[in-house]
Order: structure tokens, then C-alpha cells, then sequence
């Protein structure tokens, strides 16, 4: 539960964050931290617009988005405390409650029967698929490190006495790269998407939501700012030695989310977004990355005898 | 016992009394005969699940000897998955039926689904090698009369023809294979068959178990013996394809259950073979399944890919057999056995609805439809929830047995053998692939189907099937949330086989997936399903005052409103086809266009199997090509056949007494 809390607190300010930092490497003023929280504030109270096509579907997607998210929330531990939702193998059921969301997301943008949101449907549909192997595999090879099973005694093993402090930190150092990546990717951020361009024809997420409006699009919104600081939750959980004392631990939790975020927005001011057409290549460079991860594994445990080579 | 013995005594008496009703009554007849002797069927299945094990046994004669009826947990199982999608598909093709005028065919038609319902119960419970024989051919026989309902189109009887030609090469296989074990063990029942084989370790080797599994997998549609699925399906009535795809196909899984103890002592290299061609057959399945424009074709070679995710959990559970550890068998084996179930009630779904859209827009071509759910909200909202469970999302029935499999792979991934955890890392890949895959192939099915607007003028009447059809429909929904939603007691009724199975192999420390685990996945979902409902519920009460109003949508300055504008199935899935392209066959025909004011042009992509293309087609070419060597043998006069045969007598005579003939020359020559 304390994780919830968290990852909500981060989740208010995570994209605050960036915007912040992209003003200041811009050399602007820019809004403030909390901007971005009046925005869905905004939107939450406003009224909706629906197109003509679209039906049921397009009502209830971005609830049941936002119910995904949070249920996939739950399921993350806070160092050695386990989430609310935990049993053997219960990522598994994590990213698949993030795919539940994002399927009804994808299918209710091609209920308006829009060119442009079937467009971003479709690469949002594709790019999930190269981008899904990649927390399974990670969680596999701590799986195989740890001996343990579920998110939160994996979490727990993870710098625990058997592996030396050095060698845990670097293989779950790799893993966090990759999975910040994933998240930026997951995201629809740079250098895959760029959520501030006025093309309809070069994004992905931002046009699937194009006719999404009110308490709806206020929920979208909120669900990126989620999304975001799900994986530096991940992230955070990978850095943090557990045990910590709780207070240590939140102020750590809440320091990685923002090195998350001032890392997302230092890239999205310094880089420009790849051609649509290397995307795929992109994504499935950082998924095959994650074999890194499992390699070290691999070595470690031989090096313990876990496995017998 | 007696029961099962009952219902065939039912299903008698239905063929009877369709054949002597008149024309109306005859649905009626044989919808009221498959469901009693599918409640029949039922009640002796549970007896059997009660006991362990219900045995009767007559003394027939010639050609059977004793003839042992058996229903074992397995038998068990399979019978009950079985019963609820024939009942389900005889009710639902009771209304499909419907859209046919003509009644002519109808005999026939009912009478091979009673044939079908009582030879696939039979073929579960015969233990009798040459019994069972006799009840899957006549399984393959009903199965092909049902398939070519519409035989007066060519396509439809290819189709079927196809399927019939490759069955019998699977019960070909199937008779070699279970001569060379009988021979062996010197008997026609399969327990002692099998008991044989477990009390020596080994002995018969590999082949045995090879040769049967080959002619199994012909039923089941394993890559590369698949060819001939993506055609029948498609080609039969909705009902039809969802009982084929649901269950028929089954039955060869049912097989490779059945003959699994006779790959003791390679139980290891055995699951690791079955592994990697599960893996290869579940990603080719749905690679090939996206790019489909037919919507039935399209669930026809995701078939494929659910038969590979069983088939993964089948090699899981004889690996781990082979290691000695009974949390990856037990795992595997009861994700196979549940994912069989899972399939049959999701598949047999997509099927139904498919054919209600067939019924209501007469076309299952995906880029022709479109905005199907305004006019059929239900029909639609029956699709969504097993496409939902068909990719393996929760809380639905298909996450619970991916699920299983998913935790046999981690435990095979650290149980510590470096081999081992080298092809699960790369069976957990394919697996997560196979599930992004599910995931475009059914955004792409549900959303280009059902949302938008209508791609093609939808012909008049285009509205919700009658209430009374979508009763069955609504009993498998139920059905898979409920499974999806309250695992426990699901997992232990695919426990108990694998149990037995794993109990005969002597394994020790066999313990069913601990319930704990299956009450922490039905909490979950209970969990999700909450959120949703209160955010949902916060959502109408924010927007209950608020002046919701409509606008056309976001068309970026154009406002021509066409449903041309949309994407299309094949747009949707186009990057996707640049990327797998090396393992599609696609065929694009461009018109070239030509001048200032060129003429309207249009653009056309055909998908074709590849496989099928290099492993059939391309050697049926060949073999085409060799045998019209012989074509002047065949040149009609009818003189010249009687000559042939009087050739053949000869020379039957002259083979039969070339011992005389022979002697005879010699002494002739040695006189001269």
C-alpha cells in the first residue's frame, strides 16, 4: 500500500519535472512544477465532446486504462514490503494488466473511425509488441539470480548477503537503463514519439487521443504522469538497497523518480525523434538488450555454483 | 458407466428420430438428443472425476477381443470439455441454420452431429486400439460430412476433401504406430500397452512415440502438418467451425495425452522436441493469422497458435518428467490440460459471432466490414470478451492457463540446469511474442470489424441476432469469466489428470498449483474489475450535469466524412507485414497507372501460406508433373482398359506360379 501512495505522490509532479528541465535547457521561463496538474485538473472538470462514430467503446476505454494502471500499481513492492496484489510470478500478471489497458486504449481510437487515430493505433499496437519481452526477461534473470519468485522477494534477494553489493548493483544498474528506456519508449516520449508535435502524421500516443476530450482526456493524461513513475518505481526498487529505513527509503524513491524524469527531459531537449521507420529497431535494440542482463546473471550464478556449466 | 452406455442409447435414438420427423421437426430432434446425452455424458465424467476411474469391459469376438470402456481422469476431462462446446455449437447452429433456405441437406447434417458427439466421447473412453481406430474414423467422417454442408461450392469441397485426405494419412500413422507398440506388448489395450511400456524403460525407443505423435498432431494442427485447418475451418458452417476448432482439433491433444508414457526414459529430449515445435508453432500461427483479410480464416491459424501454447505445456510437462521435478511437469501439463478447456470455450465463441456477423452482413472479409457493433451491440460485446481472452489478458480464462504455463517456464528458467534455462529464456521470448502478436492480430480483428463505420454498404436487415440465439453464446461468456475470474476450482479439475499422469511416471512430490496462488489471481481480478466499476462510477457522476454534446471527428481540416478515410485491416497490420515479410507470402497486384488523367485504379494483396506453399503445394506440382508421364495410359477407349486388366491378370498368374513357368522354360530349353 505504501508503494500506491508513493507512486501517486511521484506521479503528480513526474511530468512537471520534465517540463521544467526542458524550459530551463531551453532557456526559457516555463511553467511550474505542478502545470501540468492544473491541466488534468482542468480537463477533469470541462465537458465532454464525443465524434459522431463513436460508441461505448470509446466512453469507457480511458476508465478502464486508468483502473489498469493502478491495479498494475499495486502489484509493486516498496523495497522488502510487499504490494498489495503479490503472489509467485505476479509480474507476469502486472504487464499483463498494463496490456489490458492499452488494448482497450488501441481499440477505442479506431472507434472514431479516424484516419489519424487508426494511424497511431496501429504503431502503438505494433510498438508494444517489440517493447513487451523486455520486463519479462528482466524479471526472469533475477528470478534465476535471486532463487525467488514473486516481485517482492525478488526485490528482497536482490541485494541481499549471498551477492556481493558490487555485482548487484551493476546488473540491476543495466537492468534500469534499460527499463528507463522502456519506460520513455511505454511513454510515447522521445527520441520514439514526440508528444509536443502539431503532426498528426509523425505521432503515435498523443493522436490516438485526438478526439478524446473532458474527464476522459483529463484521465489519459493522468495515466502518462502514472505510467511514468510505475517504471521509476521498478527503477527505484532495483536501486535502493531494501531494508532501508522507511523514511531514507521514500526520500531515495522520491530522489530516482527525479533523476527519472530530469533524464527524460535532458533528452527530449537534446535529441530529435528518430524517423517512424526506425522505431521497430529502436525498440527491439533495447529489448534484445535486456539478454545483457541475463548473461550477467548467467555468470554470476555460474560463478556460485547455481548452475552447473 | 451405464450412463455413457445411456447416451449413446440417446444419440440412437435421435439419429433415428431425425431421419423420421419431418423436415421443421428435425433441429428440434437433434438439439434435444445432444444435450441429453451431453448431460449424460457429464454426469459419467463427474462419476469417473469422483471414483478415479469407471472400467466396464465386454468379451467380443472377432476383431476386438476384449473390448475395455474406461473412463479415467483424462477421459474425464476430455469429455466434459468436449460435451459443452458440442451443446453449445448444436444450439447456436440450431438458429445459424436458419440462413440457409434450403432444408435438403438437413438429415444429414444433424445425423453426423450426433455421429460426432457419440464417436468423440467414444473415442475418449475406448481403450481398445482397434476400437479407437474405428471411432476416429468415424469421428473424421462425421467431422467432413459437417464441413462440406455447402458442398456445391467448389472452394467448400476442396476444403474438405483436403481435410479428408490429410486425416487419413494422420490414422495411417496412427495404425503403424499403435501395431508396433501392440505387437510389442502383446496386447489390444492400451493400459496394458502402456504398462508395458513404463515397466521397461525405453525399450521400444523413441519411434513409436514419434510416429504416434506425428499422426496426432496431423488432428491437432501442429506447424508443419497444420495445412489443412486454415481451409476446413473457414469453409464449414459457424457452428461447425466453432465445435471443429474447439474441440475436434482436441482430440489429437487428447492422443499425445494418451500415449505419453510411451516415451519413458526420453522423457527429456521428447519435451524439448515438443517444446521448440510448440514454441515455432505458436509464432507462426499468429504471425500468419494477422495478415488474413477472412475473419475465419484469421481465428483458423490462431487455432494453430492455441494448439502450440498447449503443445508448450505438453513439452514442459514431459521435461519436467525427465528432470525429476514435479513443479514444472505439474505446472506444464495442468496449463495444457486448462489452456484445452480455455481454447475450446473462446474459440468456439469467436466462431459463433464470427458467423452471426456471416448471418447478418453475408461477408467475413474484414476490409469489407466495419461499425458492426452499432447495429449488433450484443454480438459485438461477445466478441470483445473472448478476443480480451484469447490474448491472455486478465481477469479473464486465458490469462489463468498462460499464466500456468508462464510459472512452468520461470521454474524450468531457475531450476538450475544450464541447458534448460537457455531454451526456457527463449520459449518465455516466444511466448511474450506469441501474446504481443494475439494483441495487433485481435485490436486489429475487433476494432476493424466492430468500431468505425461501415466500409461497404451493409445489406438490408443488418441487425442484433434473435435473443433465443445469443442464449448460448452468453453461457460460454459466462463461462470464461467465471473460469478467468474463479480459477481454483477450474485448476484443480485439470489437476487431477496431470496428477495421474505424473503419479503413474512415479514422480515424487506431486502437489496440484497451490490454491493459495489461484485465490491471490481471483483477487486480482476481482480487484480490477472493482477499480473499474468505481471509476467508471466516478466518471458518470463528474459528467452527469455537464452538457455532453456530439461533433464529427477530428478529420484535420477535411470534412468529406467517407468511410474510405479509415484504416483498413491491411493498413493497420502494414508495418508489421514490411517487418515479418521474410516469413509471409504476400502477393500485391498494383495497377500500373499511366498519363495525366490515368483510370481509377485499385490495389489488392493476397496472403498465402507459406509452408503450405513449399512443403504441399509445391510437391504436389512436382508429383502432378511425373504422373502425366503416364497420361497415355489413360486415353478412354475402353478396349484398351480391358486390355490393362487382362495385363494385370496375367501377370498376377504369372508371378503366382513363376516357379512352374520357370522350371517349365528350363526344361524346355534343356530338351532342346
Amino acid at each position: 500500500m505504501e508503494s500506491l501512495i508513493l507512486i501517486i505522490t511521484a506521479s503528480l509532479f513526474f511530468t512537471g519535472i520534465i517540463g521544467r528541465v526542458k524550459s530551463i535547457a531551453a532557456g526559457r521561463k516555463g511553467p511550474d512544477v505542478i502545470q501540468p496538474l492544473r491541466d488534468i485538473l482542468r480537463n477533469l472538470k470541462k465537458a465532454p465532446v464525443y465524434g459522431d462514430t463513436t460508441g461505448i467503446i470509446f466512453r469507457a476505454a480511458p476508465s478502464i486504462y486508468i483502473a489498469s494502471l493502478i491495479t498494475a500499481a499495486l502489484c509493486i513492492p516498496l523495497g522488502s514490503r510487499p504490494g498489495l496484489i503479490s503472489f509467485q510470478w505476479d509480474f507476469v500478471f502486472f504487464i499483463y494488466t498494463m496490456a489490458l489497458g492499452k488494448f482497450f486504449m488501441i481499440i477505442a481510437a479506431l472507434d472514431t473511425g479516424s484516419p489519424f487515430e487508426g494511424m497511431g493505433a496501429s504503431r502503438e499496437a505494433l510498438f508494444s509488441l517489440f517493447m513487451e519481452p523486455a520486463l519479462f526477461m528482466i524479471m526472469g534473470s533475477f528470478a534465476l539470480l535471486t532463487g525467488n519468485s514473486s516481485f517482492a522477494s525478488i526485490i528482497a534477494g536482490l541485494h541481499g548477503a549471498a551477492i556481493p553489493a558490487a555485482v548487484s548493483f551493476t546488473i540491476s544498474g543495466i537492468a534500469a537503463a534499460i527499463l528507463m528506456l522502456t519506460g520513455m519508449v511505454e511513454n510515447s516520449r522521445m527520441p520514439v514519439d514526440d508528444p509536443r508535435t502539431h503532426l498528426e502524421l509523425t505521432m503515435i500516443h498523443e493522436v490516438m487521443i485526438l478526439d478524446n476530450s473532458g474527464f476522459d482526456l483529463g484521465m489519459i493524461m493522468y495515466g502518462v504522469c502514472l505510467k511514468f513513475s510505475i517504471f521509476g518505481a521498478i527503477i527505484a526498487n532495483l536501486m535502493i538497497k531494501p531494508g532501508t529505513h522507511l523514511v531514507v527509503y521514500t526520500l531515495l524513491f522520491l530522489a530516482v523518480q527525479a533523476i527519472f524524469a530530469v533524464f527524460t527531459g535532458l533528452v527530449e531537449s537534446f535529441m530529435s525523434r528518430f524517423r517512424m521507420k526506425n522505431n521497430p529497431q529502436f525498440i527491439y535494440t533495447i529489448t534484445t538488450a535486456t539478454l545483457l542482463v541475463f548473461l550477467a546473471v548467467m555468470h554470476v550464478a555460474g560463478i556460485r555454483g547455481k548452475i552447473p556449466w | 458407466m451405464k450412463l455413457i452406455l445411456f447416451s449413446f442409447a440417446v444419440t440412437l435414438c435421435g439419429i433415428i428420430l431425425v431421419l423420421l420427423l419431418p423436415l421443421r421437426l428435425k433441429k428440434n430432434a437433434a438439439l434435444t438428443a445432444v444435450i441429453a446425452s451431453g448431460i449424460l455424458n457429464f454426469s459419467a465424467a463427474f462419476t469417473a472425476l469422483k471414483y478415479g476411474s469407471l472400467e466396464l469391459v465386454f468379451k467380443c469376438g472377432f476383431p476386438f477381443g476384449m473390448l475395455p470402456l474406461r473412463i479415467d481422469l483424462l477421459s474425464a476431462f476430455f469429455i466434459i470439455v468436449i460435451n459443452i462446446t458440442l451443446i453449445t455449437g448444436c444450439w447456436y447452429g440450431f438458429y445459424y441454420m436458419k440462413m440457409y433456405t434450403s432444408r435438403s441437406k438437413d438429415p444429414i447434417h444433424w445425423v453426423s452431429f450426433l455421429v460426432l458427439q457419440s464417436a468423440m466421447t467414444a473415442v475418449c473412453i475406448m481403450q481398445n486400439i482397434i476400437a479407437f481406430l474405428m471411432c476416429w474414423e468415424a469421428m473424421t467422417v462425421a467431422a467432413f460430412l459437417l464441413v462440406t454442408y455447402e458442398h456445391e461450392k467448389r472452394q467448400t469441397l476442396r476444403a474438405g476433401i483436403n481435410y479428408f485426405i490429410q486425416s487419413h494419412i494422420c490414422v495411417l500413422l496412427l495404425i503403424t504406430g499403435f501395431i508396433w507398440v501392440s505387437t510389442a506388448a502383446g496386447s489390444f489395450d492400451m493400459q496394458q500397452i502402456m504398462n508395458h511400456a513404463r515397466s521397461q524403460a525405453g525399450a521400444p525407443g523413441p519411434w513409436p512415440f514419434i510416429i504416434l505423435f506425428t499422426g496426432f498432431a496431423f488432428k491437432a494442427g501442429f506447424v508443419p502438418l497444420h495445412t489443412w485447418l486454415p481451409w476446413a475451418h473457414p469453409a464449414a458452417p459457424a457452428h461447425v467451425s466453432g465445435v471443429m476448432s474447439g474441440v475436434i482439433i482436441k482430440m489429437g491433444i487428447f492422443g499425445i495425452f494418451r500415449v505419453i508414457p510411451l516415451c519413458q526414459g526420453n522423457m527429456l529430449e521428447m519435451g524439448r522436441l515438443i517444446l521448440i515445435l510448440s514454441t515455432a508453432t505458436a509464432l507462426y500461427g499468429v504471425m500468419v493469422a494477422i495478415v488474413q483479410h477472412n475473419l475465419k480464416r484469421l481465428l483458423a491459424y490462431h487455432s494453430i497458435e492455441n494448439i502450440g501454447i498447449i503443445g508448450m505445456g505438453i513439452g514442459l510437462g514431459l521435461m519436467g518428467t525427465g528432470m525429476g521435478n514435479s513443479d514444472i511437469a505439474m505446472a506444464g501439463y495442468c496449463g495444457a490440460l486448462l489452456h484445452t478447456l480455455n481454447h475450446s470455450l473462446f474459440k468456439s465463441l469467436l466462431f459463433y459471432t464470427a458467423g452471426s456477423v456471416y448471418r447478418k452482413s453475408h461477408t467475413v472479409i474484414i476490409e469489407e466490414l466495419g461499425g458492426i457493433m452499432k447495429y449488433m451491440p450484443f454480438t459485438a460485446g461477445l466478441f470483445l470478451v473472448p478476443a480480451l481472452a484469447i490474448t491472455g489478458l486478465p481477469p479473464l480464462n486465458g490469462f489463468v492457463s498462460e499464466f500456468l504455463i508462464y510459472s512452468s517456464m520461470y521454474r524450468g528458467l531457475t531450476a538450475g540446469v544450464l541447458p534448460v534455462s537457455m531454451l526456457m529464456l527463449c520459449c518465455i521470448f516466444g511466448l511474450v511474442m506469441v501474446g504481443g502478436l494475439a494483441f495487433l492480430c485481435f485490436t486489429k480483428a475487433f476494432g476493424i470489424v466492430f468500431l468505425g463505420t461501415p466500409r461497404h454498404h451493409l445489406p438490408e436487415g443488418c441487425a442484433e441476432v434473435e435473443n433465443m440465439a445469443l442464449v448460448p453464446q452468453v453461457i460460454v461468456l459466462c463461462l470464461i469469466v467465471c473460469i478467468g475470474v474463479f480459477p481454483a476450482p477450474f485448476v484443480r479439475l485439470a489437476s487431477m489428470p496431470a496428477a495421474a499422469m505424473l503419479n503413474n511416471a512415479a514422480l515424487a512430490g506431486v502437489q496440484a498449483p497451490s490454491t493459495w496462488l489461484m485465490y491471490s489471481i481471483s483477487m486480482a481480478g476481482i480487484l480490477l474489475i472493482l477499480l473499474t466499476g468505481v471509476i467508471l462510477a466516478i466518471r458518470m457522476f463528474v459528467i452527469r450535469r455537464s452538457a455532453v454534446r456530439q461533433s464529427p471527428v477530428w478529420g484535420c481540416g477535411y470534412t468529406g466524412g467517407s468511410p474510405k478515410i479509415q484504416y483498413t485491416a491491411t493498413s493497420f497490420v502494414q508495418t508489421y507485414t514490411n517487418i515479418a515479410s521474410p516469413i509471409l507470402k504476400i502477393h500485391s497486384e498494383y495497377p500500373v497507372l499511366n498519363g495525366m488523367f490515368p483510370e481509377p485504379g485499385s490495389f489488392r494483396t493476397h496472403s498465402f501460406d507459406k509452408i503450405e506453399d513449399i512443403l504441399v503445394d509445391s510437391n504436389m506440382r512436382r508429383m502432378g508433373r511425373f504422373m502425366t508421364l503416364f497420361g497415355f495410359l489413360q486415353n478412354g477407349l475402353i478396349q484398351y482398359y480391358i486390355l490393362y486388366g487382362v495385363l494385370f491378370i496375367t501377370a498376377i498368374i504369372a508371378f503366382t506360379f513363376r516357379q512352374a513357368i520357370f522350371s517349365f522354360i528350363i526344361s524346355f530349353l534343356a530338351l532342346g
